[in-house]
C-alpha cells in the first residue's frame, strides 16, 4: 500500500469520527427540544382544556356531568400530541378517561394533591414511555372581588369552596414519547445520509487530494533513486521538486548523492580502462616474451640438431680411415695378404689412413679452438703482402713438385689489415694449397690483393683513398678443375667434398675450407668464391683494415708497409 | 652315339655377395677378404647402382654401407625388401653409425644384420660362411 492510502486510512477514521460527532449532537439537541416543544404544547393543550371547560361549564369541577365530561376529554384526546386524557378526583377515583388508556404502575394512581400543574416522565407496565402532565382543575384567579359572573354561577362556592378530595378534579394528559421518537426517525435518518453519503466523502477527497499533494513530490524522489539504483544516474537531474521542505531538501540530497555516485563511477571506469589496458599491455609483452622464447629455443633445438648432427659426422669421418686401418692390419695378421706386392700396397694405405686420421683429428681440434679461442687471438695491423710471401714460401716444395707458378699481383696503395698473423696465414696456406691440389702440372696461380670498400670486395680505385681503404680484398685464382654450380653454396661447410674420392686421394680432410671461413668470420670479414667446372676457381676473402673501425676500436696503429 | 649326348648348359653360377661401399680403401679390404674365402662378388660405390645390380644379379646377400654419397643405405634396404623379387635377399648393414637408435632404425628397414665399422674381416669371414655354406 503507498503512502497515499496509509495517510488516507489513518487520517479518514478522524473523518469518521468527526462525522459521527457533528451528526449526533445535532440529534440530541433537536430530540431535546421537540420532546420539550411537545410537552410544552401538552401543556397548553391542557391549559386550554381548562380554560375553556371552565369557561362553558363553570360547575364542571363540581358538578360532574358524565356525558359532558366524556365529551370534553374525548376532545382533548383527540389532539395529535396527546395520547390519553383521565379525568380523576381527589382521591384518585377515575371519573372519565379517554378511550385507551395505558396500564400503569398502581403506585401512579395514588392521588396527589396537587394546586397547579406538573409534568414528569412515566413508564407503563409494558415499557411504554409518556410524558404525564397532571393539571387539577380549579378555578383560579376567577373569584376574585368583582366576578360576578363567577359568584353568579357559584354563588355559595366562594370563600368557603368545598375543597374535599370528593369535589376536586384533575386532569391527566399523557404526552405520548414513542411517538416523539417516531418524529424524529426521518430527521435521524436524513442527518445520517448526508454525513455518510455527502460529508464523509466529500471530507475523505480533501483528505485525498490534500495527502496526495504532499506524498507526489515523495514518489517522485523515490522513482528518481530507483531510477539511480539500476543505474540511470541522469535521472536526478529530472528531478523538479523546489519546494523549500524537507521534500525540498531530500530532492537536492538525491541530486548531489547521483553526481557523487556519477563522479565515483566515471573514476572507477576510467580506472577499469587503465587497467584493462595495462592488462593488455602486459599480454603483449608476455606473448612477445614467449615469442622471443620459442625463438630462443627453436634456435637452442636447432643448434643441438646441428651438434649432432656435426658428431655423427664426425664419428663417421674418424672411424672411415680407422676401418681401413683395421680390416687391413687384421688381414695382414691373419696371413692373407696374399703375395708381398699386395701386402706391402696393404701396408701403405693403413700408413696413409693414419696420416689422414691424424689430420682430421688436428683439423677438428683447430676448428673447436678457433671458436672458443677467437677472443684469445693477438690482433695486430699487418702487412698483407708478408702473410702471402710466408705462405707461397711454405708451399713452395709442393709448387715445385707440380711445376706450378704462383704470381703475386698488388695495387699500388693497400693498406695495413688488423688480425692475427699465424691465423690469417693459415687461411691464405689452406687456400693456396687447394688451388695447386685441383691444378694440373705446370699451370699458374694468381694472388691478388685489392684495396676494398666493403666485405663484399668492392674494389676501391681512386689512388689518394687506396690507403685508407677500409677492407683488404685478397683473391686466389686457379687453372684447376673448377667447382660445380651446384656444389658452390656449400663449399664452405665442414666435411663437404666436392668429389669426396678424390678429395681424400689428395689428403683433405673436408674441413680446410669451414676453417678458413670460421677464421674469416672471426675477423669481420667475408669468404666466396666464384668457379666454373673445368675453368678454374677463384676464392675471394676481405679482411678489415687498420681503418676500420673494429681495429680502431682496438687502438690498432698503422704499421705501414 | 655322339648325337646322344645332350650339350650341357652351365647356367653362371649365382652371384653371393654385392658389396656397396664408398670408400675405395674399406672396399678394397672387403673385397680382397671375400676374394680369398672363394666368394663371388660384385661392387658399387652408390645406392642408385647398388638397387640397379641388386634386382639385376638378385645376390644371396647385399653387405650394404649406410652412409652413401648419393642416397640413405636404409631407404636401398627397403625398396629391395619391399619387392618381392628381392625381399629374401639377405641385406647386412655395415655402418661407421653404431647407436643403438641407429640399430633399431636399420633392423626397421629390413636389414637382416648389423655389422658396425671398425669391422673385423674375420668376423665376417665366419657371418658370410654361417649364412652362405
Amino acid at each position: 500500500m503507498g503512502l497515499t492510502g496509509k495517510f488516507v486510512i489513518q487520517i479518514i477514521w478522524v473523518v469518521v469520527a468527526v462525522g459521527v460527532i457533528f451528526t449526533w449532537l445535532p440529534i440530541q439537541e433537536e430530540r431535546e427540544i421537540r420532546e420539550e416543544g411537545q410537552i410544552n404544547l401538552g401543556k397548553a393543550l391542557v391549559n386550554q382544556f381548562i380554560q375553556d371547560t371552565l369557561q362553558a361549564h363553570p360547575e364542571i369541577a363540581f358538578l360532574p356531568d358524565q356525558e359532558i365530561l366524556t365529551e370534553l376529554i374525548r376532545r382533548l384526546a383527540s389532539q395529535d400530541n396527546i395520547a390519553y386524557v383521565i379525568l380523576m378526583d381527589g382521591s384518585g377515583r377515575i371519573k372519565a378517561q379517554s378511550g385507551s388508556v395505558p396500564e400503569f404502575p398502581g403506585d401512579d394512581l395514588i392521588p396527589r394533591q396537587i394546586n397547579e400543574m406538573v409534568d414528569e416522565p412515566l413508564t407503563t407496565r409494558d415499557g411504554k414511555e409518556f410524558h404525564e402532565i397532571f393539571a387539577p382543575i380549579i378555578q383560579t384567579g376567577q373569584r376574585g372581588e368583582g366576578d360576578t359572573a363567577l359568584d353568579e354561577i357559584f354563588g355559595a362556592v366562594s370563600p368557603s369552596i368545598d375543597r374535599s378530595e370528593e369535589n376536586t378534579r384533575i386532569i391527566r394528559a399523557g404526552v405520548d414519547k414513542d411517538r416523539i421518537k417516531a418524529s424524529m426517525q426521518k430527521s435521524i435518518r436524513d442527518k445520517i445520509l448526508l454525513t455518510a453519503g455527502i460529508m464523509i466523502p466529500a471530507l475523505s477527497l480533501l483528505v485525498f487530494i490534500f495527502i496526495r499533494n504532499i506524498t507526489r513530490p515523495l514518489k517522485e524522489v523515490a522513482e528518481t533513486v530507483r531510477s539511480i539504483a539500476r543505474g540511470n544516474l541522469a535521472r536526478a537531474e529530472e528531478l523538479t521538486i523546489d519546494s523549500h521542505d524537507e521534500v525540498g531538501d531530500l530532492a537536492e540530497d538525491v541530486k548531489v548523492m547521483a553526481n557523487k555516485l556519477r563522479v565515483n563511477r566515471e573514476a572507477l571506469e576510467k580506472l577499469t580502462m587503465e587497467l584493462e589496458q595495462k592488462v593488455q599491455e602486459r599480454t603483449s609483452e608476455l606473448t612477445e616474451a614467449n615469442r622471443e622464447l620459442a625463438k630462443a629455443n627453436a634456435l637452442l633445438q636447432e643448434l643441438d640438431k646441428l651438434k649432432s648432427e656435426f658428431l655423427s659426422t664426425v664419428s663417421h669421418e674418424l672411424r672411415t680411415p680407422l676401418t681401413s686401418i683395421k680390416a687391413f692390419s687384421e688381414i695382414l695378421l691373419d696371413d692373407k695378404g696374399g703375395d708381398t706386392d699386395t701386402q706391402r700396397r696393404f701396408l701403405t694405405i693403413i700408413n696413409n689412413q693414419t696420416e689422414r686420421l691424424t689430420r682430421l683429428i688436428g683439423d677438428l681440434l683447430n676448428l673447436s679452438r678457433i671458436e672458443s679461442r677467437k677472443r684469445e687471438w693477438k690482433k695486430e695491423g699487418i702487412d698483407p703482402i708478408r702473410i702471402v710471401e710466408e705462405a707461397v714460401r711454405e708451399l713452395s716444395s709442393l709448387s715445385k713438385l707440380k711445376k706450378i707458378s704462383i704470381e703475386t699481383r698488388q695495387q699500388a696503395q693497400i693498406p695495413v689489415v688488423f688480425g692475427s698473423f699465424d691465423k690469417l696465414m693459415e687461411v691464405v696456406t689452406n687456400l693456396l694449397s687447394n688451388a695447386m691440389k685441383f691444378s694440373p702440372e705446370g699451370s699458374g696461380i694468381l694472388i691478388s690483393l685489392f684495396p676494398g670498400a666493403d666485405t663484399h670486395g668492392s674494389k676501391v680505385t681512386d689512388g689518394e683513398k687506396e690507403k685508407s681503404a677500409l677492407y683488404v680484398l685478397l683473391e686466389v685464382t686457379d687453372q684447376g678443375i673448377g667447382i660445380p654450380e651446384e656444389s658452390l653454396e656449400s663449399i664452405f661447410d665442414r666435411f663437404y667434398q666436392v668429389d669426396p674420392r678424390k678429395s681424400k686421394d689428395m689428403g683433405g680432410s673436408g674441413l680446410g675450407l669451414a676453417i678458413s671461413k670460421e677464421i674469416v668470420d672471426a675477423h669481420g670479414g667475408r669468404i666466396w668464391v666464384r668457379s666454373k667446372a673445368g675453368e678454374g676457381s677463384t676464392f675471394s676473402f676481405t679482411i678489415p683494415s687498420i681503418h676500420h673501425p673494429i681495429a680502431t676500436a682496438h687502438g690498432a696503429k698503422d704499421e705501414g708497409p | 652315339m655322339i648325337a646322344m649326348k645332350e650339350p650341357e648348359r652351365t647356367l653362371p653360377k649365382k652371384i653371393d655377395l654385392l658389396i656397396c661401399e664408398d670408400d675405395p680403401y674399406i672396399l678394397e679390404s672387403i673385397v680382397h677378404t671375400v676374394r680369398m674365402e672363394g666368394f663371388t662378388s660384385l661392387t658399387t660405390e652408390t645406392g642408385k647402382n647398388a638397387l640397379e645390380m641388386a634386382r639385376r644379379f638378385n645376390p644371396r646377400i647385399l653387405l650394404l654401407d649406410l652412409m652413401l654419397p648419393d642416397m640413405d643405405g636404409l631407404r636401398v634396404c627397403r625398396e629391395l625388401k619391399k619387392d618381392p623379387e628381392t625381399s629374401s635377399m639377405v641385406i647386412l648393414v655395415l655402418t661407421a653409425r653404431g647407436q643403438d637408435a641407429d640399430i633399431q632404425e636399420g633392423l626397421a628397414a629390413g636389414a637382416d644384420e648389423y655389422i658396425t665399422k671398425p669391422y673385423s674381416p674375420r668376423a665376417l669371414c665366419r657371418k658370410l660362411h654361417r649364412l652362405l655354406d
